[in-house]
Formats: C-alpha cells, structure tokens, sequence
C-alpha cells in the first residue's frame, strides 16, 4: 500500500502529503496550523492506510519532538505547521541536528510576525529556517514553486535529511500550499534510508570512513546507543567541558552540510547566458518572475531568472559568478532575507523588490520595476 | 564466611548505609579517604543477615545496605573465604 | 550470587562514578527500577530509556540500554513518538518534578490524559537541583530556595494526583526512605498498559535540604519516615478534618486497567507469550553462530574463485562487504 500515481489534479499540501508517503514517511505528528492544516488532515486518513501512525499532539514542540523519537525508533517521519508554530519547534531543530537524526518540518509560511495573516503567504520564515536555533549548526531548506515540486521536494526532503542525517525543511508557502495544479505522480520513487551501523560497534557518532556522517542506530537492536542533546564524544557520551571534542563535533555538524554543498544545491536558470539583469527569487514569486522574463525578453531586454530550490545550503558561487555579469534583483514576500544571501555572495549592489501584505508580486510590476533600472 | 567491602572509587560518604542496616554492620569513618571521603567501616560484618542467610536460603536476603547505597558502592560475596587476620 | 553491587552489571563502567551529588536520592531509585526489571525478566533489548534535563535526567547516560536525553520538559512527547514508531519498545521515561511538572506540564497532562504507553519515573526532590536549587512546582509553602529566599508563596502541584485525574492507568506515589514500595509500584506498572507514573520522592541534601535545616541524606530520608502517611489513611483523617499540608501522602493513587492508546489505535501485536532470558540469549548465539558460519562459507568461496588482489584482500582481513566494495570500484 503506497502512494497515489498517474496524472491528477491536487492541492498543494496533499501532494506535499503524498509525497512524504512515496518518501517512506510512515510516522506523522502534528498541530492544525493555517495554512498547513490539510497536510495532517489528509495524512491523518492516510497513514493508517499505508501502515503509517498519525498522532496529532497537544502543540507543536510535541509534535517535533514526537517525530524525532519515531525516527530513533526506526520511522521516518514529519511534521507540518506554519510560522507560529515554526518558532516553537526551534529548540527540537537544534535538538535533532546535534544529534543528526533525520527529520522533514514542512513550513506552509504565511504573513508574519506573530500571529499577522493566517491565510496570505509570505517567505519571511526563510532565515528562520538557516537561524533559528541557538548555536552553531546547519541544516537544508528546500522552495518549492509549484504542486508538482510539493510532491518531488518533498521526497527530496526525505532522501537529504537521510543521506546527511540533518532535519529537512520544506519552506513552502500559502499560494503553494493551497492552490490546486495538474501533477504527474509517478509509480517509482527513488529512496534513501541512512545505512545503520554494526551490531556491537561502541563509536555510534564516529563519521563513516570518507564521509563526515555516522551510520545510524535504530532502538531496540542491542546497539544500547546514548543519543543526547548535551555535546558527546563519538561514543555518543557527554563530554561537555572539552573544548577539543566541542570543536570536533560542531565543526563537523556544519561540515556535513557546507562541504558537501555542491551535491545538495539546486537552482532553475531560465535565460541566464546572456543576461544583462537576473531575476532571483523562489516559491510561488518565482512563477511571477519567470513571466516577468519572458515579457522583458519580448521587449528587447535581456533578462533572466535565478530560482533557487535550495534556499540553504545557499548556491554562493552560482550568485557570484552571474552578479559579474548582470544587474541582479531580488524577489521575495519579505524585507529582505534571502537578500542577505545574496548580496554577502555578489558583492555588489543588489537590487530588491520586497512584497508584503500577502499578494503576489504581478509580472506587470516586476517589469515596471525592472525597466526603471 | 563471606565479604562485605565498600567500593573506595564510587563511595562519597553519604552514610546512608549506617543509618539503614537494622545489624548496625558498618561505622562512621574516623579518616577521610585520599579522594576526601569519609568511607564507612565495615566494622561488624559478622552481623550481616544477607551474609549468614542468603547461602541457605538461595536467595538474598536483606541486602538493604545496597538497596539504599545512591552510588552503587557496596559490594557483597557470599561465597568468599574467610580471610585469616 | 555476584559479588558486585546488583546494580553495576547495568551501569556503563567507564561512566562512573557518577555525577551525583553524595546521598542523593536518585541512585535509590535506580536500584529499585533495576530490580524490578530483573525480577520481570525484561527483554533489556527493548528497553528505550527517554529523560530531560535535571538530575534525574542524567542517569539514562549512565546505563547500558538505549536511550535518548532530550530537551528540558519534553521526554513524554519524545517518547510518545517512541512508543507509537515501535510499540514492542518498553518506553521507561526518567524526569524530574520541574522538568516534567513545570516546563513539561503540557506533555505530563495529555499523555495521562490519552493513556500513552509509558511508565514515567518522576524523581520529586522538591527543586531544581541541577541548576543549584531554585524553586520548582512541587516545592512545599513556606520552603526556601534560591529563587524562593523568603520561603515559597505558592501552593505546590500534587502530581500523583493531577495524573490520577487525567486519566492515568497506575499512579503511585513513595518516597526513597522505602525502597521495597518504589520496586513494587515499578514491577506492578511495567505489566500494565497504558500511563504508568511511579512518582517518587527523593532527597536532595546538597541544594535543597540543606536550605531547609535537613543537611544530609540521613536527616532527609528520617524527614520522609517521619512525616509520611499512607493514603487511605490520609483519606480517613481528611474525613475527619485533620490538616495534612505539612505532611506528604503515599500510596497507589490510580489502578485502572482502561485500554492504552496503542491498543486504541490496533496497534498492539498479538500477545506473545514472553521469552525466558535465557532462550533469548541461547536464539542470538545461534543467529550469530550461524551469520559466523555463512561469512565464513562467502570468504572460502571468494577464496576459490580469486585473483591475487582478492586474496591479499583476505589477508589483510577485510571482511565481505569491504571486498565487494573494493571491487566494484
């Protein structure tokens, strides 16, 4: 029993649902949020029927936390919530990238701060993703623009926070998240468990050979594994007052993820080769962006487009490398986050078109803004 | 005849175990140990009910010192020789 | 019988000793949880311990099971993750009275209140130790602390019978000057499903008692023995209007046998008749014995069918997987 197939015509956050299912997701905890709430609705019918468990916990520090000691008891598993609640689960996303256990938070964003505009979207959670615990460690965040990469990032989500035992966020956002589109579900999806380590062996958070993540555990098979938030040497015990094991660890948490960046990155370019301004923006701005381009293009200016699926880690050189050949302007549904990023890798001027008030940018406004340069 | 001893390494003095054995087996130190803890005496160790009635019960019987010991420090052998003075 | 203290064959050797404060309370409580687990013949495999922060907390990592020690308050939530992911897990919650009563209240009261399938382990010393001793939920009018220096304003939590009310399937309440009670309320709410909460009332001498004019174990442990009262016969003097707020009752405050929300949601396996240890032991040997022997045949016939590279490969004693590897390169 498994995830739905062939063409259909679905919202957002059920295809992001599917998605997790094609994933191997089979463990669900969550707290209704606008305008994420359909993701544990629909899971909540879901799971049981593909041998899944769904709980819906008391708020939404329970529900991150529930989904990480599904995980260390062998399930993968996600959570889906909006700002508010994104804020909660800060403290349990420091937790689980410490003690690198793969888990997917989907963030319907909508307007903030606080309670603000539960039912227009906005990206200003984006930082939050990178930032928002305490500490030094690093994790990915995915955009996705469409309800056909609800389904494909999402499955991505699972297979990154496997491969690199770090959470996964999916930073959607409303008009995403709600709106209805044709998608292609195929029937096989490519999967990726974290491989778990040999009965017997004591060094549980010692990096695999070559690589700069550690086999996984799995309670209830003899491993007799300590797994805590405190800083541990690599037999997973707290070592709290050395300042060599200290460096060692957090030094590698952030590692796994910056030094393997150029596998994880994945941007869209439309119309870049030549372009003398490039558009930079993801989510469901993006969608504005690119009709924008084409309208540009059909009056003589050569613009392109800069989408990045990836918001973390953040395709530095990629905005480098075009910042030398083109004006860039950034998009977003906020003022000025994903800018931070890309103005730290251009090293120039950077242009910025910040909405928000929960609409879209329109194509028409974008051009008119772009003209003025 | 059997052996009580007190682990020096996990000890920390709490005394716990001379307020509890009903035998009055253990006594106050009267020196600190080199990590600065006031270990008790196993001063009466012939008074210990587990050592004289476990062997013919086949089961421990007492064993209260150990129950109360919060550091795990107070080992017990049954079966251990007499050691001549 | 073993020479060594019962305890020891469970505790991580290069652990200790442990940072436990000298009389503490809660290495009792460890005694007595472990021999009720032994006397159970417990599959120690599938044992998960969770805990949070604080004193009691701290005690997972220096046993020889799985465990996980998570964030200030929230082990209940985590281990309700636990526990649905794998429900043949034993999940065995260890926290304390301010990180379960206080930050963790939420999760404390909806996880009695479903009936989650857990025994929690909550070690009340009456303050947060750890952190040197400030007031916590269950601290008695009147008490001082750091951060209560005029004595506690606040009319402390009854947690033994706040689980009771929400729904809870055992709920008992001892304190550290009676082991044997603290093994039995363990080995009673470990056959039982649903929310088991064994609250036990432990010393703390080192921050807490010593404040309070009780500044050993001893004086503290003589303090409970004094002024407990076994709980129908508080119910009694109640009735007849006896003031008991500077006294602490014990006894078993919940025993129901409503179904556990694993078994709500047609989750639990059929029951199996439980594995003496001993089989368990003499099944693994025989499965290792047996992977010994196929690794064994694999290298014989990679040794057969080899070249030179492959050969040195054995040598140097690398095993299957590593050859394969190798020579998929």
């Amino acid at each position: 029993m498994s995830h739905l197939t062939g063409v259909r015509f679905l919202q957002g956050n059920i295809a992001c649902a599917e998605g997790a299912i094609a994933a191997g997701c089979r463990f669900f905890a969550g707290y209704p949020i606008t305008p994420s709430t359909e993701v544990a609705e629909w899971l909540a019918k879901r799971m049981p029927e593909v041998g899944g468990v769904f709980i819906q916990m008391e708020d939404e520090i329970a529900s991150v936390s529930a989904i990480v000691g599904a995980r260390w008891a062998g399930r993968k598993a996600m959570t889906a919530t909006s700002g508010p609640g994104f804020s909660l689960m800060m403290e349990t996303v420091g937790y689980a990238a410490m003690t690198e256990t793969p888990i997917v938070i989907v963030d319907v964003q909508r307007g903030g701060p606080s309670t603000g505009q539960p039912t227009l979207p906005a990206t200003g959670d984006v930082l939050q993703a990178r930032f928002g615990s305490h500490g030094d460690y690093s994790i990915i965040a995915l955009s996705p623009n469409s309800v056909q990469e609800m389904f494909d990032l999402t499955v991505e989500a699972f297979n990154l926070s496997e491969r690199y035992r770090v959470p996964v966020m999916l930073m959607a956002d409303e008009i995403v998240g709600h709106m209805r589109e044709k998608v292609v579900l195929p029937e096989e999806v490519e999967t990726f468990t974290a491989p778990l380590s040999r009965r017997g062996s004591k060094y549980h958070f010692r990096p695999a050979k070559g690589s700069l993540v550690p086999r996984m555990q799995v309670f209830g098979r003899g491993y007799g594994v300590h797994v805590t938030g405190l800083t541990h040497d690599e037999r997973g015990y707290p070592a709290t007052a050395d300042p060599v094991i200290h460096t060692k660890l957090v030094r590698r948490l952030v590692d796994k993820i910056e030094k393997n960046a150029g596998r994880i990155i994945k941007v869209e370019e439309h119309l870049t080769e030549d372009a003398e301004v490039v558009l930079v923006s993801y989510g469901a701005p993006s969608r504005s962006a690119l009709a924008a381009v084409r309208e540009l293009r059909a009056g003589g200016i050569k613009a392109g487009m800069l989408r990045l699926i990836t918001l973390f880690p953040f395709p530095c050189r990629r905005v480098k490398e075009l910042a030398e050949q083109a004006e860039l302007v950034v998009l977003e549904m906020n003022l000025g986050q994903m800018l931070r990023e890309v103005e730290r890798c251009a090293r120039r001027q950077v242009h910025f078109l910040p909405k928000i008030g929960g609409e879209l940018h329109t194509p028409e406004e974008v051009v008119r803004f772009v003209k003025k340069l | 005849m059997g052996r009580i001893e007190i682990n020096q390494k996990y000890c920390k003095g709490c005394g716990i175990c001379i307020e509890y054995c009903p035998m009055k087996v253990f006594e106050e130190a009267e020196e600190p140990n080199e990590r600065g803890y006031f270990v008790p005496a196993v001063a009466h160790p012939e008074r210990c009910t587990l050592l004289k009635v476990s062997r013919h019960l086949r089961r421990r019987a007492c064993g209260l010192c150990q129950d109360m010991c919060p550091d795990f420090a107070i080992d017990i052998d049954v079966h251990a020789e007499d050691e001549e003075e | 019988m073993s020479e060594e203290h019962p305890s020891l064959s469970f505790l991580r050797a290069e652990r200790m000793p442990h940072i436990l404060c000298e009389g503490c309370g809660n290495g009792i409580v460890v005694n007595a949880m472990l021999e009720a687990m032994v006397e159970l013949e417990l599959d120690m495999e599938k044992v998960v311990f969770v805990s949070g922060i604080g004193c009691s907390s701290r005690i997972p990592g220096y046993l020889k099971f799985d465990s996980l020690h998570t964030t200030h308050g929230r082990p209940i939530a985590f281990a309700t993750g636990i526990k649905l992911a794998n429900p043949e897990l034993e999940v065995i919650v260890i926290t304390g009275d301010g990180d379960m009563a206080s930050i963790g209240g939420n999760h404390f009261l909806h996880a009695a209140r479903r009936n989650m399938d857990m025994l929690v382990i909550c070690s009340n010393n009456y303050n947060y130790g750890m952190t040197g001793g400030q007031v916590s939920p269950t601290t008695p009018v009147g008490w001082k602390t750091t951060t209560s220096p005029y004595g506690n304003p606040e009319p402390p939590m009854d947690i033994a019978r706040v689980a009771s009310a929400a729904g809870a399937n055992y709920v008992a309440r001892w304190s550290t000057a009676s082991p044997l009670q603290i093994k039995q309320a363990v080995k009673k709410a470990l056959q039982k499903e649903g929310f088991r909460l064994v609250e036990v009332l432990t010393q703390c001498p080192t921050v807490f008692g010593r404040r309070n004019r009780l500044r050993t174990a001893v004086e503290m442990l003589r303090w409970y023995r004094e002024n407990t009262v076994a709980l129908h016969h508080a119910e009694e003097l109640e009735r007849q209007g006896v003031d008991l707020s500077a006294k602490v009752v014990v006894g078993e405050f919940a025993d129901r046998n409503n179904p556990g929300l694993v078994r709500r949601l047609g989750l639990v396996k059929e029951e199996r008749k439980p594995e003496k240890r001993e089989e368990r032991a003499e099944k693994r040997a025989e499965e290792d014995e047996r992977l010994r022997e196929a690794r064994r045949r694999i290298l014989e016939a990679i040794e057969r069918l080899s070249t030179p590279r492959v050969r040195r490969m054995i040598e140097l004693g690398m095993d299957v997987e590593k050859i394969e590897e190798e020579l998929l390169k």
